[in-house]
């Protein structure tokens, strides 16, 4: 069949484009209060509105009140949002322990009583969500690579590419162009083998320290002054870790460093947003 | 050489975003407003983000041997960044409770650059 159905997605969107909300709390994230002393944050939230915790039974929503969701062409309104957003959630983890945290622009309808009716709707999902992250935080592994150095030596090293260049200058134009060809295709295939063998090596040496381990999307538009620009993005890790094991990750992570031309970007403590559940249906 | 802590810092905004538009909690449920697509909002902001002027407005920890005054000329303070005055903002302060040397920077924090 080939007729175009609009996805979920895209259904949701139009429905909702033009709604209004009716007594909305902003969530941020839902954290174990049963630790933690009776709930205020110091912290300001999204558009500067009173942060607050919402309780059922010892779990908390960490909510604003907001009468619409936020939605702006300004990338750099977009940009504040998000670094508040975080900040909240940065202090419900200090305060509470390992947050649940929402995906930015999580609006629920219906004042604390729905809010509260919600929690208990999914109580038992999660408290045991809860109780699985305490003393986990996310952390992300991106292993950068200039190949320079590698292709310096595999010239020397591999039988094939040094039979291609001796090759190369004994031929006349024609040919030589031919051979200059085939030397690049050997190059490329030695360095998409050499990547392979850094990431593996990564995902072993991590392996021992972390509970649980997914690679990210490398093709993301994530160029910042932080990479050079020789340096290629090889494999991204979203990991889970008991934050007694941080600095085993760094240690093990600096194995891989020893190899020429490595560089590994480490970030973190982090919520676990990358292995947060969905809730409901 | 990379450094064996883990960092929040000036690179890692782009990071942070995309986790933030990505992942994080979908909440199913009748009572909850769907935006829309912020994956996508996420791509263009990506795109419009983490350069040095980003970092510089948000009080960001630089890399050493980054030219400060070269940044804080070309950056813009926004006038509207109140100051995050919680407990996370603190280099001195871990958000968890390691005892060695082992502290995160935090990524929205108005420290002093290094």
């Amino acid at each position: 069949m080939t007729d175009h159905r609009p996805s979920p997605e895209e259904e949701q969107t139009a429905t909702n484009e033009e709604r209004t909300i009716s007594d909305g709390r902003y969530l941020y994230c839902v954290v174990d209060t049963t630790s933690a002393e009776p709930a205020t944050l110091s912290t300001t939230g999204v558009d500067d509105n009173s942060v607050y915790v919402v309780e059922v039974n010892g779990v908390g929503a960490v909510v604003h009140d907001c009468e619409t969701v936020y939605e702006t062409e300004d990338l750099e309104q977009v940009k504040r949002w998000l670094l508040t957003h975080q900040q909240v959630v940065d202090a419900a983890g200090d305060a509470f322990g390992t947050p649940l945290p929402m995906r930015f622009d999580t609006v629920l309808e219906g004042g604390d009583a729905g809010l509260k009716r919600w929690l208990e709707g999914h109580y038992e999902g999660i408290r045991d969500e809860l109780a699985s992250f305490t003393g986990v935080w996310e952390y992300r592994t991106n292993l950068l690579w200039d190949s320079a150095p590698f292709e310096e030596t595999i010239a020397d090293q591999d039988d094939r590419l040094r039979e291609l260049r001796q090759r190369k200058q004994q031929s006349g134009a024609g040919k030589r162009f031919l051979l200059e060809k085939q030397y690049d295709q050997r190059l490329q295939e030695l360095k998409r083998e050499r990547q392979t063998e850094l990431a593996e090596q990564l995902e072993e040496a991590i392996t021992p320290v972390v509970n649980n381990l997914t690679e990210q999307d490398t093709n993301t538009p994530l160029h910042d002054e932080h990479s050079s620009v020789e340096k290629e993005q090889i494999v991204r890790f979203a990991v889970l870790a008991d934050e007694d094991n941080e600095t085993a990750l760094g240690d093990r992570l600096d194995t891989i460093v020893e190899h020429e031309g490595v560089e590994i970007r480490f970030t973190g403590p982090w919520p676990p947003y990358t292995f947060a559940p969905d809730i409901g249906e | 050489m990379s450094d064996p802590k883990p960092t929040r810092s000036q690179g890692d905004l782009a990071e942070m975003l995309e986790m933030l538009l990505d992942k994080g909690v979908v909440v199913n449920a009748d009572i909850a407003v769907s935006v829309g697509d912020t994956e996508l909002l996420g791509i263009e902001l990506r795109a419009a983000i983490a350069s040095f002027e980003t970092a510089a407005e948000y009080g960001l920890e630089f890399p050493t041997g980054t030219d400060m005054e070269r940044v804080e000329s070309a950056a813009n303070i926004s006038p509207d960044q109140s100051d995050p005055a919680s407990e996370t903002q603190s280099e001195t302060e871990s958000t968890n409770p390691l005892s060695d040397d082992s502290t995160p920077t935090a990524s929205t924090s108005t420290e002093e650059t290094e």
